[in-house]
């Protein structure tokens, strides 16, 4: 039977490459969410420096879900409840599915900050501990589409055996808690597995598994968290992992990927990814400029594979050649461009010019140049939508 | 280098994308702002850098050129401002200059065809000062008039008497330009005085720090009291921020996200538009001393009314009810 929200795996590629869907209700509207996708990055409920309005300009809402997590939302969450509203109305996007985390992706997690009472989030005002029943409340109160389920994230390659072993029995505590108290016909589920823990103790992860397994009737999704260790991501691992998860249920890994590192993770088997790269790359005043002649849309093979070096100096303005491990048959080039640079000040090119957005069809590198030089609001406004467009493209 | 650039840019309209009209200010106004970082001579002005202590002279020709490369519709002559609580001998020594850098940014101006020299009567608080300077730069012929070197600190009641002394003599079928109003109040009481275009930073200042601008007053999003209000931040605006977000929200994200000056800011101005629309509106139908009562009530429900409104308003003819 076809719940509406549902995952509907559609066809798969070569590797563990996959597209699939998701049609869901929200706001009255119907999204159609079609995978690999990413979710957009918010911050406070918010996408930085873009207002509901701007973000119309700038995406496909219709085809869209947004990405929000408890710990930006923390300080006021308990005023969502009294409105009457899902999240989503609450922070502007009336009509969008939201996925609810519980960090956001592009923060630091400090260990040594969880216990038997809840695992800590970082707030606006410092650091909480969230336990399973404020996180029962919070998911009831804010309705989102989807939510990750809580998660002991404390762990790493060097963790003790011990730690892996309080992470793994408190993830499983967790998803029974909210397999019995959150009615999952109104939202979707998403369990955590960490990474860490198979490489650590494969003997405890696979007993985790083969529990969550048991009951996956009764959630929606995986995340997969810790998916790079020493700040790289091994294929390997992950593929092995997903490997051992059923294929209709979908995969999110949250977190900030290079692009390249996007496509790899889609090779394993990843369907959803969050736009938090986005965000950090506004956050320095740089830009993707993207080149891209020519992409295969064909659903059947594998994605395109862009080049691995990012900070090529700008003035190398084009990267020919054929840079795909499997030799697609197209040429791109991947810059991120700092527009901070003296260079652009009598630059009166767009950012990009195979680039159709907002920002691209109306601006040049010098006004963005002078912009960003005199912290202007307006500077961050058009890189975001930029950055977004160039993001969702790719 | 600046200049340089907006000309190779052909013009700020091309380096902005901005198809409307621009006006530019002359730097004058940075004489008061940057006083100790600035020497006025005859000649013009020295500012010094704070960050290299370097120089620059800003005169009146330079000004003027450089808003000509700018490209700007409305170009601001370079006057001698002083600070609006300044009395005594300087103040007449700025008005005196200013008339005769009029003359100079007169000459100077390369575009008279295409940008119009506003000049802009100075004075401080002295009745006389502004009336003699307005009488020599109406001899001037410009296309309109700027009435500058208020609202600065000075009292509210000599404000609007200096207002109205300029209204008063400068020709009225010409643009007459209030540089640096400013707050909903002082916009009503001043078109009632005879002014017609005014300019300030404070709607979208004041929304970068979380207040919403309405026909009630402001009101400061960022206190706790706005936590649960659902309602929009305006009931009656349309704009985007008011059809999209609520009071609630804009309190949890003023201050913290930029997303939240970006929705302040639109509403402000949203309301700065909808207000001087009102403006028009009522005195094309012959209802403006209707609208300011109606107005003034909003402002000030239990009639507590700031006498300074009163008495400029009286002084056209509107009495508030």
């Amino acid at each position: 039977m076809n719940k509406l929200n549902q995952f509907i795996l559609e066809t798969l590629g070569s590797g563990n490459t996959r597209i699939g869907y998701f049609q869901i209700a929200a706001g009255g509207g119907v999204t159609l969410l079609q995978t690999p996708a990413f979710l957009i990055h918010t911050l406070s409920g918010s996408i930085p420096h873009v207002t509901s309005e701007v973000a119309d300009m700038v995406f496909n809402l219709g085809s869209q879900a947004i990405q929000i997590s408890i710990d930006t939302t923390y300080t006021f969450h308990e005023n969502v409840k009294p409105s009457g509203y899902t999240i989503s109305k609450f922070v502007g996007f009336p009509k969008i599915p939201s996925f609810l985390t519980i960090h956001n992706p592009l923060r630091e997690l400090l260990p040594g900050f969880n216990d038997r009472s809840g695992i800590s989030v970082w707030t606006r005002m410092g650091r909480r501990t969230l336990d399973i029943s404020k996180f029962i409340q919070i998911v009831n109160d804010f309705q989102p589409t989807f939510f990750q389920v809580l998660s002991d994230y404390d762990v790493s390659v060097s963790s003790s055996v011990k730690r892996i072993r309080k992470s793994t029995s408190r993830n499983l505590e967790y998803l029974n808690e909210v397999i019995q108290k959150i009615d999952s016909s109104a939202r979707s589920a998403f369990g955590t597995i960490e990474v860490s823990w198979f490489l650590v103790s494969p003997f405890d992860a696979e007993i985790a598994l083969t529990h969550m397994l048991e009951k996956q009737h009764d959630f929606n999704g995986f995340i997969l968290n810790g998916v790079k260790t020493s700040g790289k991501i091994n294929p390997i691992n992950i593929s092995n992992i997903i490997a051992k998860l059923p294929e209709n249920k979908p995969r999110f890994t949250p977190g900030e990927f290079k692009l390249w590192e996007i496509m790899d993770l889609v090779r394993s088997g990843v369907d959803l990814f969050d736009s938090s790269v986005v965000t950090r790359v506004s956050e320095e005043g740089q830009v993707f400029s993207l080149q891209l002649e020519k992409l295969n849309h064909s659903k059947a093979t594998a994605t395109p594979v862009l080049p691995s070096n990012e900070s090529i100096p700008a003035k190398s303005n084009q990267i020919n050649g054929d840079f795909s491990s499997d030799n697609e048959n197209f040429s791109a080039a991947q810059l991120v461009l700092n527009l901070r640079e003296k260079q652009y000040f009598g630059d009166f090119s767009p950012i990009s010019t195979t680039c159709n957005c907002y920002t691209c069809r109306k601006y040049t590198r010098a006004y963005l140049h002078h912009l960003l030089c005199t912290s202007e609001l307006l500077g961050p406004v058009l890189l975001m939508m930029q950055e977004q467009i160039t993001f969702s493209e790719s | 280098m600046g200049p340089g650039l907006l000309e190779e840019a052909r013009g700020l309209h091309n380096f902005m994308n901005w198809k409307r009209n621009i006006l530019t200010d002359s730097g004058g106004f940075q004489m008061v702002s940057l006083l100790n970082l600035a020497e006025i001579t005859e000649e013009g002005v020295k500012f010094k850098s704070p960050y290299d202590g370097s120089e620059c002279m800003l005169t009146p020709e330079e000004s003027i050129h450089i808003q000509n490369k700018i490209g700007a519709d409305i170009i601001m002559q370079l006057d001698d401002v002083v600070s609006s609580t300044t009395t005594g001998d300087r103040v007449v020594e700025a008005m005196e200059r200013t008339i005769r850098w009029l003359d100079r940014c007169i000459a100077a101006h390369k575009h008279p065809e295409r940008q119009s020299l506003f000049p802009i009567v100075q004075g401080g608080l002295n009745a006389e000062l502004r009336q003699r300077c307005a009488e020599e730069l109406i001899k001037r012929n410009t296309p309109g008039f700027a009435i500058g070197g208020l609202s600065g600190g000075e009292a509210k009641e000599d404000f609007w008497k200096m207002v109205s002394i300029s209204t008063e003599i400068l020709p009225k079928g010409k643009p007459r330009y209030l540089m640096g109003v400013g707050f909903s109040e002082d916009l009503v009481v001043c078109s009632a005085l005879g002014c017609d275009m005014y300019d300030c930073v404070f709607p979208t200042r004041t929304a970068r720090f979380g207040t919403a601008l309405l026909f009630t007053g402001q009101i400061t999003l960022k206190h706790k009291k706005f936590a649960q209000d659902y309602s929009p931040v305006d009931e009656t605006c349309h704009c985007s921020t008011c059809t999209t977000y609520s009071r609630a929200y804009i309190h949890s994200i003023a201050t913290q996200e930029t997303v939240a000056c970006h929705l302040l800011s639109i509403h402000n101005i949203a309301f700065q538009m909808r207000l001087m629309a009102k403006i028009r509106d009522s005195i094309k139908n012959g209802i403006f001393p209707e609208f300011v009562q109606e107005f003034m009530l909003g402002m000030y429900p239990t009639k507590n009314y700031p006498q300074w409104s009163l008495n400029a308003l009286s002084s056209v003819g509107i009495q508030l009810i």
